[in-house]
């Protein structure tokens, strides 16, 4: 990615919960450790991972809204700024942009209209331009969040991290229960944003989406990047990614063969690495 | 064996228009139906009503002939896409699993599931985790049916796979008979005996 400074610099990223266990004793659990990853203007960069593999935290250690009881190591960079507290509070919502997993995000109390116009410094006519192109008809930019459909509310929320005019995007889990159409019409939003020089971060279980959305994919496991991969060459081939965890991800696609190992434990194989050797996943 | 939903009629309270009008279907023993449609078009409601999970429809829903018995461990299973919501947070999971009966450690091993998850409660594991053991739950010789309603839309590629290879191994052991609700037709492709659309 040539010498250009990325918008977003993570490296060796860890990140642990301090815990009460019976009486005053503490626990430390460590979700994760060694996540290494960057994301340049105008680009697409997938964090593939399994339910429960601590992905979603990565979101919120950028934005700073991690619980209380946490903490973390490494680094964050934000155009090759070490991202304190401080700067993460000054910056999100302005620079860094969320789209939540859930439309249960929306402002209960704020019609659509007002939504998309929050994080414009001035509104002017901007409001109107994202709801046309979000498909928001003018009746819909005085409607309250519950007066809209599932599909509605997402592109809100799309519609928002447009106005906002953040260089990155973050977006977890940006097309949860949603039908195909729904699905090509967020992918195409996001697309949108990259075309507009944005970076976009996204968090999915889904490799197929990352597929069809991402220009490169880190794949994500028991807390650490286990590889970044071209999309494009990951899609075509397993033979393109190195990791066994990354090939297993490939083969156990319905449509390249649907194979795993029952029983396995598929996070067993993250620690020994690339140089493992091919594991027999038919 | 065959589990038949003859002309339901279904609507939820309140709602002018029916959400299911006319509908039927049946599935076969040892069949993989795969009911595919767009969202909203009450492929989960219908699935219920198989499952006899809901009532107030009208029509017919038939196990070899006669109404599904109720009362007793139903011999059609639903799997929900949610697991964290068709379990008792307040249990730990042993709890849960053990009210279906006793359970086949064979099976167990199979699906993944670890000795120390049963001592956990759901809210201590992942949604992979936690769906195992509800597949576990309704993978017995007493079910017939099993309605898999979006069982693997939440998770990694591979648990999909891994959970898949069991549940049609199983159903096709015991002679079960399987609704797939998905909206992944490579999913259905991979799975499936037939397929169903709801438009």
């Amino acid at each position: 990615m040539g010498q250009r400074i990325p918008l977003l610099e993570v490296k060796d990223f860890t990140l642990q919960f301090k815990q009460y266990g019976r009486g005053l004793k503490q626990i430390e659990t460590r979700v994760i450790s060694g996540f290494t990853l960057d994301v340049h203007a105008g680009e697409i960069v997938a964090v593939v991972g399994a339910s429960g593999s601590g992905k979603s935290l990565l979101a919120h250690a950028i934005l700073g809204i991690l619980p209380s009881n946490a903490a973390t190591g490494g680094s964050l960079k934000f155009k090759g700024e070490e991202l304190s507290q401080s700067l993460k509070e000054r910056l999100r919502g302005k620079e860094i942009s969320l789209i939540p997993q859930s439309v249960s995000y929306l402002d209960p109390l704020m019609t659509t209209g007002k939504q998309i116009e929050s994080p414009l410094r001035k509104a002017a006519n901007a409001v109107k331009s994202v709801m046309n192109r979000f498909q928001l008809g003018d009746d819909a930019k005085n409607k309250y969040p519950f007066q809209l459909s599932g599909g509605m509310a997402r592109r809100v929320l799309i519609g928002t991290a447009l106005t906002s005019g953040a260089e990155l995007v973050i977006a977890d889990e940006p097309t949860p229960g949603l039908h195909k159409s729904m699905v090509d019409e967020t992918l195409g939003s996001l697309k949108e944003l990259a075309a507009l020089g944005r970076g976009v971060l996204m968090i999915t279980h889904d490799i197929d989406l990352a597929f069809v959305v991402a220009d490169r994919i880190a794949v994500f496991n028991k807390g650490l990047t286990v590889e970044v991969a071209d999309a494009k060459a990951f899609e075509a081939s397993p033979d393109n990614v190195k990791h066994p965890y990354s090939k297993a991800l490939w083969h156990a696609l319905p449509q390249n063969g649907f194979h795993s190992v029952r029983g396995k434990d598929y996070g067993e194989e993250i620690d020994a690495g690339c140089d493992a050797g091919e594991e027999d996943d038919a | 064996m065959k589990l038949e939903a003859n002309h339901i009629y279904f609507k939820y309270g309140g709602s002018a228009e029916w959400l299911l009008e006319d509908i039927s279907l049946d599935i076969r023993a040892g069949e993989v139906v795969g009911l595919i449609g767009t969202s909203g078009r009450g492929k989960s409601t219908l699935g219920k009503i198989l499952a006899g999970q809901i009532g107030g429809y009208k029509g017919d829903v038939l196990l070899g002939g006669k109404p599904v018995p109720k009362g007793i461990y139903s011999p059609v299973q639903l799997i929900y896409q949610h697991p964290e919501l068709a379990v008792n947070p307040r249990w730990k999971l042993g709890k849960t699993l053990a009210e279906a009966g006793e359970y086949d450690d064979g099976l167990r091993r199979e699906l993944g599931v670890k000795t120390h998850f049963l001592d956990r409660y759901p809210n201590e594991l992942s949604g992979g985790e936690l769906q195992r053991i509800c597949v576990m739950r309704a993978l017995r010789p007493e079910t017939r049916f099993l309605i898999a309603d979006e069982i693997s839309t939440m998770l990694d590629v591979i648990t999909q796979s891994q959970i898949w290879h069991v549940v049609l191994d199983y159903a096709k052991q015991y002679g079960i008979g399987i609704l797939a609700i998905t909206h992944n037709e490579h999913l259905a492709g991979a799975i499936c005996t037939r397929k169903v659309f709801m438009q």
